[in-house]
C-alpha cells in the first residue's frame, strides 16, 4: 500500500518575483552547464590566445611600432570586449541546441514570460562570458599591458552592457535560424566579421568604401569605440583612437540592442509555436 | 467517478502545419470532465501528439476553441500552464544536469520555490516531495547522477517525477510508459490512480499500450486527424466487437444442429465460433445437450476493438 500523497505546501509567489526566479533558474542552469561541460568554453579561450599572441603579436611587432600608441593595449581592450560579445551570443544561441534536444518543451510549457527565458539566458551567458574575459586580461598582462589605474575597473563596469549587446545579437540570430549546425557557422561568421571590421584587433578609423560601410552596421564597432572612449579618456592618443563621443556610441548601442532583442524574441517565439 | 464539469473543452479544433496540404487535426471536438481519466488513442501520425501540443500551449492551432481548466487557450496561456503537468513523448531532460537538478529546475520555473543552487538549501517541502516521488518511481538512489548515465527507462521515470512535482490539476501523458519495465509501469499507474482519487486530478492519456486505457472513463479514437469514435471502453467494445463463444464436441453435427435450433449462427474454423449479443454464455450452455470438448468465452478487450476499428479503416498499426 502506498502512503497518502504529500501535499505541496508552498505559497504562490507574486508574479514579478516568479518571473525573476525563473530567469535566475535559467541563468543558473547555463552556469552549471558551462561548469560541467568546459569543452564549450575552452575553444573560445584557445582562439583568443591564438589571435592575441600569434596574430596580434605579429602585427604588434611589425606594424604596431608605427601607430603612435601602445598597440598591444589597444588590441587587448578590443579583444576583451570581443570575447564578451562572442561568448554571450554563442551562449544565447544554445537555445537552438535546447530545441533540438527537446528541452525547450520543458522551458516553454512553464508559466513564465518568453522575455524571462531570454533574460535568464542573457544573465547565464553573461556570467559564463567572464571566464574568457579574465583569461584574455591575464594574456594581456603577460603581453605587457598594464591594467592598473582603474583600467580593470573601467572594463568591469562596461562589461555587463557589452554582454547585453552580445546577447541581443544572439537573440536576433535565434529569430531566424532553426538548425544548430547553421547557427554554429553563422555565429562564428558574424563574430569573425565583427572582430576584424569592428576594430577589435586593429584601428578602423581610416577604413573607406564597403569596409567602412559594413563596419558602421556592426554593434561591436560602437561598443569598442565606447569602451576605448572611456579607457583612453584624458590621454593624448584619445583623438587618434576614438571615433565618436561616448554619448553617441551609447545611443547607437541602445537602438541596436533594443531592436535586436524585440525582433529576435518575436520571431523566435513565433517560430516555436507556428509550425 | 468524476465530476461532469469540464476541465478540457475542445471545439472544432484544426491544425494544418506549414507547407502541408492536409490537416493534422481536422475539426476535432471533445470534452474531459474534472477528475476524469480520458484516453486519446490512434495509430502513429493520427494527430494525438499535435492535439496534446496545442492543448499544452506549445503549438498554435489553425482554428477552433480550446479551454483548459476554464481558461482560454489564446487569452490565458500562463494560467493554463500553471494548471497542467506534461510527460512529453520525447524526453526533454537536460543531460548536463543531475536528476535532482532537472526536478529543481522544473519546480522553480513553476514558481513553487525560490531557486537555490544546492539541494540542501531548498525548503523541506521540496526535499520531501522529491524523495517521495523518486522513491515511488524507484530512482531515489539515482537522484544525484547525471542524466547522461541514465537508461531510457530511468529518464522516463525522472520525467514522471518532474511532471508530478507541482501536483497539476490536469496531467497530460503522451506515451508515458514507453520504455518502462512492467514493475515501473504498475507503480506509475498505481500512483496516478491514487492521485486521481485523493486530489481529483484529471488525466489525459495517449498511449500505444491499449491495455492501459482499459480502465479509463472515456476514450476517443483518432485517425487521419478526425475522431472516429468516442465513448466508454465498454461502449466502444460493444459497438465494435461481438462477444463470442468457442465451442466444440466429438459429435460436431449434433452440436451444430443444436446451435442453429437456438437461432445462433455457428462458424466453423478450427472449432465452432458463435457470436452472442443479448443472451449470456450461461443461457446458451444450459440449453445444449451435446457433451462439449471445448468451451471458451471470448470477452473482447479494448485492444481488440481498437485493432478491429483501425483495420476496418485499412490502417496498418
Amino acid at each position: 500500500m502506498m502512503n497518502t500523497i504529500a501535499t505541496t505546501s508552498h505559497k504562490e509567489m507574486p508574479k514579478f518575483l516568479q518571473e525573476i526566479n525563473a530567469a535566475l533558474t535559467i541563468a543558473f542552469r547555463e552556469i552549471i552547464n558551462t561548469i560541467k561541460s568546459p569543452e564549450k568554453i575552452i575553444p573560445t579561450v584557445i582562439m583568443q590566445f591564438m589571435f592575441l599572441v600569434f596574430m596580434g603579436g605579429g602585427i604588434s611587432q611589425n606594424l604596431g611600432i608605427n601607430m603612435g600608441f601602445n598597440f598591444n593595449e589597444f588590441m587587448v581592450v578590443g579583444m576583451v570586449i570581443n570575447v564578451l560579445f562572442m561568448t554571450t551570443s554563442q551562449g544565447i544561441t544554445s537555445l537552438i541546441e535546447d530545441r533540438e534536444n527537446d528541452f525547450t518543451q520543458e522551458i516553454f510549457v512553464s508559466p513564465i514570460s518568453r522575455f524571462s527565458v531570454i533574460i535568464g539566458k542573457t544573465i547565464g551567458a553573461s556570467v559564463t562570458a567572464y571566464i574568457p574575459f579574465f583569461a584574455t586580461i591575464i594574456m594581456g598582462i603577460f603581453m605587457g599591458v598594464s591594467i592598473g589605474d582603474g583600467k580593470l575597473l573601467t572594463l568591469l563596469a562596461i562589461s555587463p552592457l557589452m554582454c547585453i549587446v552580445g546577447c541581443s545579437i544572439g537573440v536576433l540570430l535565434l529569430g531566424f535560424v532553426q538548425k544548430s549546425s547553421t547557427m554554429g557557422v553563422l555565429t562564428m561568421m558574424v563574430s569573425m566579421i565583427q572582430m576584424f571590421l569592428g576594430g577589435a584587433m586593429f584601428p578602423i578609423n581610416h577604413s573607406t568604401g564597403l569596409i567602412s560601410f559594413i563596419s558602421h552596421l556592426m554593434p561591436l564597432t560602437y561598443c569598442l569605440d565606447f569602451t576605448r572612449g572611456l579607457f583612453y579618456h584624458g590621454k593624448p592618443e584619445y583623438a587618434q583612437i576614438v571615433m565618436y563621443s561616448p554619448s553617441f556610441n551609447l545611443l547607437i548601442i541602445t537602438v541596436f540592442t533594443t531592436v535586436f532583442f524585440v525582433v529576435g524574441t518575436y520571431f523566435f517565439v513565433r517560430s516555436e509555436k507556428n509550425k | 467517478m468524476y465530476n461532469k464539469e469540464s476541465m478540457v473543452t475542445v471545439k472544432n479544433l484544426t491544425k494544418q502545419y506549414k507547407h502541408s496540404k492536409e490537416f493534422a487535426v481536422d475539426d476535432v471536438s471533445f470534452s474531459v470532465g474534472e477528475g476524469e481519466f480520458f484516453a486519446f488513442l490512434g495509430p502513429n501520425g493520427a494527430g494525438k501528439s499535435t492535439t496534446i501540443s496545442i492543448m499544452t500551449t506549445t503549438l498554435s492551432k489553425t482554428s477552433g476553441e480550446v479551454t483548459i481548466a476554464g481558461y482560454d487557450l489564446v487569452k490565458d496561456v500562463k494560467q493554463i500552464r500553471r494548471n497542467i503537468g506534461i510527460i512529453f513523448q520525447k524526453p526533454s531532460l537536460d543531460k548536463y544536469l543531475s536528476a535532482e537538478q532537472n526536478i529543481r529546475f522544473h519546480a522553480c520555473m513553476y514558481g513553487m520555490y525560490m531557486y537555490r543552487p544546492f539541494f540542501k538549501w531548498m525548503p523541506e517541502a521540496y526535499k520531501n516531495r522529491v524523495m517521495e516521488l523518486s522513491e515511488i518511481m524507484g530512482i531515489k538512489d539515482d537522484l544525484w547522477k547525471p542524466i547522461k548515465k541514465f537508461s531510457g527507462g530511468m529518464q522516463r521515470k525522472l520525467e514522471i517525477v518532474r511532471s508530478l512535482i507541482h501536483t497539476p490539476k490536469i496531467l497530460f501523458l503522451d506515451e508515458p510508459t514507453q520504455g518502462l519495465d512492467a514493475v515501473s509501469r504498475r507503480a506509475l499507474w498505481n500512483y496516478i490512480n491514487q492521485m486521481r482519487k485523493e486530489k481529483g486530478t484529471t488525466v489525459f492519456l495517449t498511449t500505444h499500450y491499449i491495455d492501459e486505457a482499459e480502465d479509463v472513463d472515456n476514450v476517443s479514437i483518432i485517425n487521419h486527424g478526425k475522431i472516429i469514435i468516442s465513448g466508454t471502453p465498454n461502449e466502444i467494445k460493444k459497438h465494435l466487437i461481438r462477444k463470442e463463444l468457442i465451442l466444440d464436441a466429438e459429435n460436431r453435427e449434433t452440436l451444430e444442429a443444436e446451435l442453429k435450433q437456438l437461432g445462433l449462427h455457428p462458424v466453423m474454423e478450427n472449432h465452432f465460433t458463435v457470436s452472442y449479443d443479448t443472451a449470456t454464455p450461461m443461457d446458451i450452455l444450459q440449453r445444449l445437450q451435446t457433451p462439449l470438448t471445448i468451451l471458451r468465452v471470448n470477452e473482447p478487450t479494448l485492444e481488440d476493438a481498437y485493432i478491429n476499428l483501425v483495420e476496418q479503416k485499412g490502417e496498418q498499426l
